[in-house]
């Protein structure tokens, strides 16, 4: 006898029971259910979502707010701060080193501010009264070595070299009143005789002040002497335009003026003539 | 829920049917509510002894499976997998009534639990399971019954499962089944016995 024949009786009596059937509310109700949860999580996962996308300033704010994480945020945000500093200053230094270097390359004269000075103060060391006058003397300087000048502007005056200016400048101070003089001696000679009668020291004077203020040699009044004259100009000018440009702007003005007076000078010769 | 699939999922099995509503088969899931909820329904309200519970717990049970599709894998039976889930709800919801009532099913029949040694020779219950209320005393007898013998009884002689599927259904050994459902038997022939003792005395 088996365990089932045994309790037969019993099987059969709740095989007997009525089967319960769901109520017609069943689905809906389990549809509405199914719909809450669905929800729920939409919600959960979107606050799931959020909580990962916090911020590096959320976390943050959350170390702070434990009390034994202070003092290492505290030297961690120091340690930052020395570190942006640092990184700073040198980022800075460099860019003014380059800066430097870029300027150099650009206008080396500026490294060498008594080279831009020069052709201001010249005249002022060499004969303050007039600046015609150092045109007369740059002239000179020009007629007497063209090329000596011409080497020196083109290689233009570097900061690892400033003796070689300062030989320039004496070169040029030393040198150019001397022929000036001696022009002028020869010329007020020259003078004397051709005019013969005026005699007075004060009409030579005028005179001489006038011709030299005209920027005329009148030893040299040959025409051509006045080609050689231009010629040296152009070459001069040549020169002065392979050197840099500060340089350049302001010998070629003197250059330029200089060409003008000596036109000028000799169209005068030939109405005179 | 309510769209209505055009597809005929009568002659799919049930693993079948899970298997499509793991691949977003809504209409899958509909047709295994409508397979087993009148099953559920019976077997948690034999279980619970109460109708409104019994539908509560089987749509718990539903959403449960709403939710949890993908933790079902084909190695078990889907019926089994379905009714320890419900089982599962079952269990904990009798937890929780538990707790908050102070008087229990078994409280109930306390005062005549003394009853149940002594059968009285003029009383023959299977004359009385005729009766229209035998299925009332029979539930009465079944809710007396403790939570072991109470679940593996309903799982054999109610829902009519094989042992083997018991077995797995409560994860107990077969051996333990079959001493589990003879011990769940004799008690509940007694439980009935004291119920129709009582019956006949009150007469």
């Amino acid at each position: 006898m088996t365990e089932d024949e045994k309790y037969t009786d019993i099987s059969e009596q709740l095989k007997r029971l009525p089967k319960l059937k769901a109520s017609d509310g069943f689905m809906s109700k389990l549809e509405s259910r199914i719909a809450e949860a669905e929800s729920e999580r939409t919600y959960v996962t979107k606050k799931h979502y959020e909580k990962e996308k916090e911020g590096i300033l959320d976390k943050i704010s959350m170390w702070i707010k434990n009390p034994w994480l202070a003092p290492a945020m505290g030297i961690l945000i120091f340690a930052f701060i020395a570190l942006y500093v640092t990184q700073f200053n040198r980022h800075e230094t460099f860019n003014e080193t380059k800066q430097e270097s870029i300027q150099q390359d650009k206008n080396p004269v500026m490294q060498n501010p008594e080279v831009n000075k020069k052709p201001e103060e010249k005249p002022s060391a060499i004969n303050p009264s007039s600046t015609e006058s150092n045109t007369i003397k740059e002239n000179s300087e020009l007629r007497q070595s063209p090329k000596k000048q011409s080497v020196t502007e083109l290689n233009p005056p570097s900061a690892s070299e400033p003796e070689t200016n300062n030989f320039k400048k004496t070169e040029i101070s030393t040198e150019a009143p001397s022929p000036v003089i001696e022009e002028k001696s020869s010329f007020t000679k020259k003078d004397d005789s051709k005019v013969g009668v005026d005699k007075d020291n004060s009409v030579k004077s005028k005179n001489a002040d006038e011709e030299v203020n005209s920027g005329v040699m009148k030893s040299k009044t040959s025409v051509p002497e006045t080609t050689t004259e231009e010629q040296t100009g152009r070459s001069s000018m040549e020169a002065l335009e392979k050197s840099d440009e500060p340089l350049k702007m302001n010998v070629r003005d003197k250059l330029k003026v200089l060409n003008k007076k000596n036109l000028d000078s000799l169209k005068k010769k030939i109405d005179k003539k | 829920m309510q769209e209505k699939s055009k597809t005929d999922y009568r002659p799919f099995t049930d693993e079948q049917l899970i298997l499509q509503f793991q691949n977003e088969d809504k209409g899958a899931y509909v047709e295994i509510v409508m397979r087993y909820k009148d099953r559920l329904v019976n077997f948690l309200y034999r279980f619970t002894g109460n109708r409104e519970t019994a539908e509560d717990i089987s749509q718990e049970t539903f959403l449960k499976l709403y939710k949890n599709k993908d933790k079902y894998s084909e190695i078990a039976k889907f019926s089994t997998w379905l009714y320890t889930i419900a089982l599962n709800e079952a269990r904990s919801n009798f937890r929780k009534e538990k707790k908050h009532s102070a008087v229990s099913i078994n409280d109930y029949y306390e005062d005549s639990h003394n009853d149940y040694q002594i059968r009285s020779d003029d009383y023959n219950p299977e004359e009385d399971a005729n009766a229209e209320t035998e299925s009332f005393y029979i539930q009465k007898a079944i809710s007396s019954l403790n939570e072991i013998h109470r679940e593996i009884i309903v799982l054999r002689d109610i829902e009519e499962l094989d042992y083997e599927e018991i077995a797995k259904t409560l994860d107990i050994p077969l051996g333990t089944v079959r001493s589990r459902i003879n011990r769940a038997r004799e008690s509940l022939k007694v439980s009935l016995d004291s119920i129709y003792r009582a019956k006949s005395k009150n007469k």
